[in-house]
């Protein structure tokens, strides 16, 4: 069918699965298009409303409709791929094409707290645990704070968890925000840590997840207030929808997944219109809903489908992707975690999605835990060797070498086996000893423990120069006062 | 099967394209309105409602089946005497200041509109003094209820009560809250009434709260 001004980058794009097919990816497309040309949203804050009226968006009130060239102008002008760096300015995630990457989630109100296994608000020396565990765990490729910060000010939450992220680690991190203001300080703080605003905004190793629409068509005054400003001021923005089986959108994956692409798209469109060429990120989690009670449910085959289904059509249009993964509904890192980890990682990292967070969550996303980390890192492991596939050559054949051995001999001592047999995945956690009776056999959690108290006793992450220490401990001083001022306002 | 059992099978299958036009056959029949109510439109919820207590029955079930008792109600009540259909009490409901999460507090609303209260609902980011307004002008109602799923925003509920005590009005009604990051020790903390974790509960809550 092909989709006339738009150019398919299906196959360019294609992992090493995908979820729906080139034609279905039109099909969900021109639908999106379709809805966004007759469906009204709701703009929530005026100065967007403006940009869009003066594009040409029909504008009723708060409510607006996006013609369909406009969609297809920022499809072409938002850049398909960008580059996050590390804390010390070196290139670490290419995002873009088919390449994956995994980090954990954002500021959870609770922790599963490591010594008494309890649950209990979280607090900043909770993100503090967190990076060092991440940043000793080779598949976690990037950050969120995966706590919330409850022992600080509410308001200014992000920019406490912003100053924990980057004494802990030098992975790339993606920060959030409760207002502009809170973004510019966070900005502050990697200018201190870079040498200058404009060197971090050269080489970026912290993009902004500015926040959600509110799923259906609705986007709110202060996700398009941080929206707007990361846009103007050239930070990576990242803009999630939540589309939620029969509660928030239709309970048919298809329509939601056109609900959720619509309000995607149309972060898109403003990201392009206020700074045409800015780096912009989407992405769209769909959950399912268990009807009895009505609770989300992070883990099932249609979040799977959903998400997958997105991935592909953001595939086709060659967008930066948003992904989500490793999340669990279960209060524990228990079997469920397990499960739900194993299927989210493996067919995302199959279909390609670019950053896929929430590793280390529990609890839908109300609470974390470190052993949950651990758990991921040896997951995404597992999936991504998965992925990577097989070679078959003459050396993998090894046809020589099957006849040499013959019948009944063994490969054991063979110079191939030694050669290769390095490469075969081998896994950090898992128990593959026979039954001995002298030593008593520990389960899987219990080895997940151990390995976190070994890093907390053994890392520690590269310290920052005490000097930008000082710097943005300032900043967060004077983003308390901040805070203080607007509250006797 | 007596029209007005049909009249409750439609109800409780959530027939809602047909459930005016067998409100009407009931009334050719020549049953009572007040019987039709109480046996073809009401019987019918109580009764998923115990399917429901007992997870034989979801949510969207029980609702749909309250949005037909509901359009059966708006048929029949032109014909009641009035005092015939009984409201169990008044409400304001509504998310509070900077919360946009609603999902949670629009549950809580249907459930409690189809077990008989009349609910005020103001919607999300509504500010305390909205709230405290809604009860000035609507001096029948007896709860107010907060939802609030942001640690930042559960605050508002504490700033909503001290609102309606400034306005006086705080011992006219009683004040529920809910929502994920809230708890029991929270809302003592803040002089709230009542707190649950779930619609159903709050449902049974609301009744208890409006007896006392
Ligand atoms: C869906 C969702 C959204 C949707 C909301 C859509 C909508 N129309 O409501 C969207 C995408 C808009 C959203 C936005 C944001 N969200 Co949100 N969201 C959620 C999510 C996944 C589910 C909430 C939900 O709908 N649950 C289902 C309903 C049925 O349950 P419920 O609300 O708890 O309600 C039940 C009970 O609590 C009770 N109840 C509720 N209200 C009341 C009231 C009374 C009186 C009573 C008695 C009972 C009661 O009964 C209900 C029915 O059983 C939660 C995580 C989670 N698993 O809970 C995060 C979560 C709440 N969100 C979170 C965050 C951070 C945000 C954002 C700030 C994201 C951002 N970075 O910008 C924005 C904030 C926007 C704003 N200003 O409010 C955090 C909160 C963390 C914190 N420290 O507070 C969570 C925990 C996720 C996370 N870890 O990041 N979110």
């Amino acid at each position: 069918m092909a989709i006339e001004g738009i150019k398919s980058y299906y196959s360019a794009n294609k992992a090493k699965y995908t979820t729906i097919t080139e034609e279905e990816c039109e099909v969900i497309i021109e639908a999106t298009l379709e809805i966004m040309e007759t469906a009204e949203q709701i703009i929530g804050e005026k100065r967007t409303l403006e940009i869009l009226e003066k594009a040409g968006c029909p504008v009723n009130g708060k409510k607006v409709t996006i013609p369909r060239e406009l969609v297809l102008k920022a499809i072409e002008t938002a850049p398909s791929s960008f580059t996050l760096y590390n804390r010390n300015g070196e290139p670490a995630m290419e995002i873009g094409g088919t390449n994956s990457y995994f980090g954990l989630g954002p500021t959870n109100p609770y922790f599963c707290d490591f010594e008494s296994e309890e649950r209990r608000t979280s607090v900043s020396d909770d993100t503090k645990k967190c990076m060092i565990v991440a940043d000793a765990l080779p598949n976690i490729d990037f950050v969120m704070s995966l706590s919330g910060s409850n022992d600080g000010p509410a308001n200014n939450a992000e920019v406490m968890e912003m100053k924990m992220m980057l004494q802990n680690t030098t992975k790339p991190i993606i920060g959030w925000g409760n207002s502009p203001e809170g973004i510019a300080e966070i900005i502050e703080m990697c200018g201190a840590v870079a040498g200058s605003v404009e060197a971090f905004k050269e080489k970026p190793f912290v993009g902004i997840y500015v926040g959600d629409p509110v799923t259906p068509l609705t986007h709110p005054k202060d996700s398009l207030e941080k929206l707007l400003y990361c846009c103007e001021n050239n930070i990576p923005a990242i803009y999630l929808s939540d589309s939620q089986l029969g509660t928030l959108t239709p309970v048919t994956l298809a329509g939601s997944v056109v609900v959720g692409l619509a309000e995607v798209l149309t972060g898109l469109v403003i990201s392009q219109l206020v700074n045409e060429g800015c780096v912009y990120v989407g992405g769209v989690i769909n959950l399912s809903v268990d009807m009895k009670p009505v609770n989300v449910c992070y883990g099932s085959p249609e979040f799977c489908l959903g998400n997958g289904a997105c991935y592909d059509v953001l595939h086709y249009l060659n967008l930066p992707i948003w992904g989500t993964a490793n999340i669990t509904d279960s209060k524990f890192v228990d079997e469920q975690a397990a499960i739900e980890g194993s299927m989210t990682s493996l067919t995302s990292c199959l279909n390609g999605a670019h950053l896929i967070h929430d590793a280390g969550f529990i609890e839908g996303a109300m609470s974390a835990a470190l052993e949950q980390i651990v758990m991921n890192n040896e997951i995404i492991s597992y999936a991504r060797r998965v992925r990577e596939g097989m070679t078959i050559n003459e050396e993998t054949l090894a046809l020589d070498l099957i006849r040499s051995v013959g019948a009944g001999g063994t490969f054991i001592t063979e110079m191939h086996t030694l050669k290769n047999f390095r490469k075969v995945w081998e896994s950090t956690l898992f128990d593959h000893t026979i039954y001995d009776p002298a030593i008593k056999p520990t389960r899987m959690y219990e080895r997940m423990k151990q390995r976190v108290a070994n890093i907390l006793e053994t890392h520690s992450p590269e310290p920052l120069d005490p000097e930008i220490v000082e710097k943005i401990e300032n900043i967060y001083k004077a983003s308390v006062e901040r805070i203080g001022k607007n509250k006797k306002k | 099967m007596s029209k007005i059992t049909e009249l409750a099978v439609v109800v409780e299958e959530g027939r809602i394209d047909d459930v005016v036009a067998a409100v009407e056959v009931a009334l050719e029949e020549g049953n009572a309105p007040m019987d039709i109510l109480n046996a073809g439109l009401i019987d019918p919820i109580n009764v998923l409602g115990e399917k429901f207590r007992l997870g034989e029955v979801y949510v969207p079930e029980l609702l749909i089946s309250s949005k037909a008792m509901k359009m059966g109600v708006d048929r029949i009540k032109p014909l009641l005497a009035a005092g015939d259909v009984k409201v169990l009490g008044k409400a304001v409901f509504c998310t509070v200041e900077g919360d946009m999460h609603d999902i949670g507090k629009n549950l809580v609303v249907l459930l409690l509109e189809s077990a008989g209260f009349e609910v005020i609902d103001l919607g999300m980011d509504v500010e305390p003094d909205d709230i405290v307004e809604a009860v000035q002008e609507n001096d029948d109602v007896q709860i107010v209820g907060m939802s609030a799923m942001l640690t930042t925003t559960m605050y508002a509920m504490k700033e909503t009560i001290e609102a309606l005590e400034e306005a006086g009005l705080r011992d006219r009604v009683k004040v529920l809250i809910g929502g994920a990051p809230v708890n029991q020790i929270f809302a003592d903390q803040i002089g709230a009434d009542g707190y649950t974790t779930n619609a159903p509960s709050a449902v049974e809550l609301c009744k208890k709260l409006v007896v006392a």
